[in-house]
């Protein structure tokens, strides 16, 4: 198994196993690699992605705050591969080289110094130094095969017969030329924070500084062009400990009264202690949230939706951020055939599940609990024709039914079947009822209301 | 000739006492095709009144089948939201059509307020969202300073607030636009049916029964007016798609 193989002659190559196709997605790919050159950063300062799979740090000077080369080299190595990516580590004194050796070398993780390089260099294909397809046949016509033959040519021939990029990528393995690279710059976070000079106890100076924190916090969002979607005002107060209160919001948003409307609940509740040092507001989690065009007058269909969904948002967020994320939900449809597992998830959810089978008859409003009640049946399997139910005895005038519900024996839980009868009492009023076939108790499940 | 004047001067008197509003014959009356026209206001639902009812409020049932339709109906042709709020009040969207279901399900919020004071707060706040076109509510525990501060901010926020509230308050005080009351009904095929009567209108002469359903398929009846409302469960395959409540004038 090899790359570039098609799709047909890898999966006649699987004798056991099923191939596993995806399609190769480029953009995500180059993504992932950029933020893996971020999380790289906790090793060198500079670092820097080489598409399409290779990363490149510069490690001068950072060996001595890891305990040694071999040691950066393994701590890298390692810790990537519990990533879990496969990887090939080389630390050489320049990029080129260590291009070079990672891709060609025999280890998969090497050292090279100064005095090695030029020797390990030479033993390797001159493909290694990043060359031309046809420059490489080229060459092996002439039986350059080792990069260790170019070093022996005279420097000025090369150029004429095989193109000044060869020099160069030579120059830029030896070391005698430099190479540049462009290092990925870590995301500052966006923080404001305001530090007094002595601790502060008056509610209203914490109140009036908080505003204005927020109002510099949607300056620098709006030239960043991003919302917060969560904000975090950080209370340091003297001699007791700091205090931290976190907004979610259900959508991006950098309007400087909508935040100070959420924060405004919560800074008035702080134990403010024995006065307040420091206070710093940070958005943590941003969202992209471009520039809008301002119209006057005639609004269109579009700035209406647009408004309307801004509005609903900042609903959203005030209910949820006074009653609890957890209290304002949206229901999401789970793919299943038992009445209570309608799942209901906390916002933010995007809410496209997979709309579940198409039911028969189902009440309108579904007990919380099924509640016991006491049937009387004529027959053992047929509809009730007598219950009573939360202390009221009823006659059942109408049924209909049973609907056989079997409980979902793939997760595990035990089987209990359910015969639901759609059952009417003497006041007209529609129950859902069900029978436990293993134990032959009966619930109310729903009414009709 | 003198009935004719005092039949004049009573006209009179009366635009001038009610400022123009219709008095006479302005009846909320079964021949309209729409729905109930429910202006933007607190409309109090009292439910489900039936003699199975104990007397203790806090098992009680809200009338969620013509709640959902008026939710649904208030949806149309809009990208606003239904916010439905108190745990009593949540409905099970499983038996209604696809369509529906769908539509109800994207654009619906829940929420479950802890007492009656954040309740009241977070219906207050709901309908005067302008992105908001109804709102139900458990309105049970509300007194009359919290009925008329949300009919303020439904009219504020020109929202429908459906308030469900337990039977037992029907003699509660209340600054409602319209108070109703929904009893079960039996029937005889095997259709849930209810009693719907305006208990108490604004500005009109309350007036009025209706016995509503629940259908699977479409009525074929004469003389009952077919809304197409989208309270549905799976139709005849014989019969057209859609869903029908039934409204037919008692």
């Amino acid at each position: 198994m090899r790359a570039g193989l098609t799709v047909a002659h890898a999966r006649a190559l699987l004798t056991n196993g099923e191939a596993v196709i995806m399609p190769q997605q480029p953009e995500r790919d180059q993504a992932a690699l950029k933020t893996l050159a971020r999380w790289a950063l906790r090793f060198s300062p500079i670092v820097a992605t080489d598409p399409p799979d290779g990363l490149r740090l510069d490690v001068a000077g950072c060996e001595r705050l890891f305990g040694g080369e071999r040691r950066l080299l393994n701590l890298i190595a390692d810790a990537v591969e519990r990533l879990g990516f496969r990887t090939r580590v080389a630390m050489t004194p320049t990029f080129a080289g260590a291009w070079a050796v990672t891709r060609f070398g025999a280890a998969r993780r090497t050292i090279v110094c100064e005095g090695d390089h030029r020797r390990v260099l030479a033993d390797l294909p001159v493909a290694a130094l990043r060359i031309e397809q046809d420059v490489v046949e080229a060459l092996g016509e002439v039986g350059i095969q080792r990069i260790g033959h170019l070093l022996g040519l005279p420097r000025s021939s090369l150029p004429a017969r095989f193109g000044h990029e060869l020099l160069t990528r030579l120059d830029e393995a030896v070391g005698r030329a430099p190479e540049t690279i462009d290092p990925v710059r870590p995301v500052s976070p966006v923080m404001v924070e305001r530090v007094f000079s002595g601790p502060v106890t008056q509610l209203e100076a914490i109140e009036l500084t908080v505003r204005e924190l927020v109002a510099e916090l949607s300056g620098i969002l709006e030239r960043r062009e991003c919302g917060a979607c969560r904000v975090e005002l950080r209370v340091d107060r003297f001699d007791a400990g700091p205090l931290s209160e976190t907004l979610t919001l259900s959508r991006p948003s950098r309007d400087a009264k909508h935040l100070w409307s959420l924060l405004r609940p919560r800074v008035e509740s702080i134990n403010l202690g024995w006065g307040v040092e420091r206070l710093c507001l940070a958005a943590p989690h941003l969202g992209r949230l471009p520039h809008e065009d301002q119209t006057w007058g005639w609004a269109d269909e579009s700035t209406d939706h647009r408004k309307l969904d801004h509005s609903f948002g900042e609903l959203l967020d005030t209910l949820g951020n006074r009653l609890g994320q957890e209290r304002v939900v949206r229901a999401e449809p789970v793919a299943s055939h038992l009445p209570e597992r309608w799942g209901q998830t906390p916002l933010p959810a995007a809410g496209n599940g997979v709309c579940p089978p198409f039911s028969a008859d189902r009440p309108s409003l579904l007990l919380e609990r099924p509640e016991p009640v006491e049937v009387i049946a004529m027959t053992p399997e047929g509809p009730p024709s007598w219950f009573r139910w939360r202390g009221l005895d009823q006659r059942v005038t109408a049924s209909a039914g049973p609907e056989r519900l079997a409980m979902e024996w793939w997760r595990g839980s035990s089987p209990a079947t359910r015969d639901y009868f759609k059952v009417q009492d003497e006041h007209g009023r529609w129950l859902w009822i069900y029978r436990i076939l293993e134990s032959g108790r009966w619930f109310v499940h729903g009414v009709w209301a | 000739m003198k009935a004719k004047q005092l039949a004049q001067l009573r006209e009179a008197i009366a635009a001038i006492e009610h400022g123009g509003r219709d008095q006479s014959g302005s009846r909320a009356s079964a021949s309209d095709a729409d729905t109930l026209p429910l202006p933007p206001g607190v409309h109090e639902w009292f439910g489900l009144d039936d003699k199975s009812c104990t007397s203790r409020t806090s098992r009680w049932i809200p009338p969620l089948g013509i709640l959902l339709y008026l939710a649904r109906r208030s949806l149309e042709g809009n990208q606003a939201g239904v916010v439905w709020i108190g745990r009593r009040c949540w409905p099970f969207l499983q038996g209604l059509a696809p369509d529906d279901r769908g539509v109800l399900l994207r654009q619906s919020i829940f929420i479950d307020p802890p007492d009656v004071m954040s309740r009241l707060w977070a219906i207050d706040l709901a309908a005067r969202c302008p992105a908001v076109a109804a709102v139900v509510a458990d309105g049970s525990r509300l007194n009359m300073a919290a009925t008329r501060r949300l009919q303020l901010a439904a009219e504020a926020g020109s929202a429908l607030v459906l308030c469900a509230r337990p039977p037992g308050e029907i003699d509660h005080l209340s600054a409602a636009t319209t108070r109703w009351r929904v009893r079960c009904a039996s029937s005889a095929d095997k259709i849930p049916r209810w009693n719907v009567e305006l208990l108490r209108c604004k500005g009109m002469r309350p007036e009025g029964q209706w016995t509503v359903e629940w259908r699977s398929a479409q009525a074929k009846n004469k003389g009952s007016i077919v809304v197409h409302a989208a309270l549905a469960d799976r139709p005849d395959p014989a019969a057209p798609a859609g869903g029908a409540l039934v409204r037919r004038s008692a």
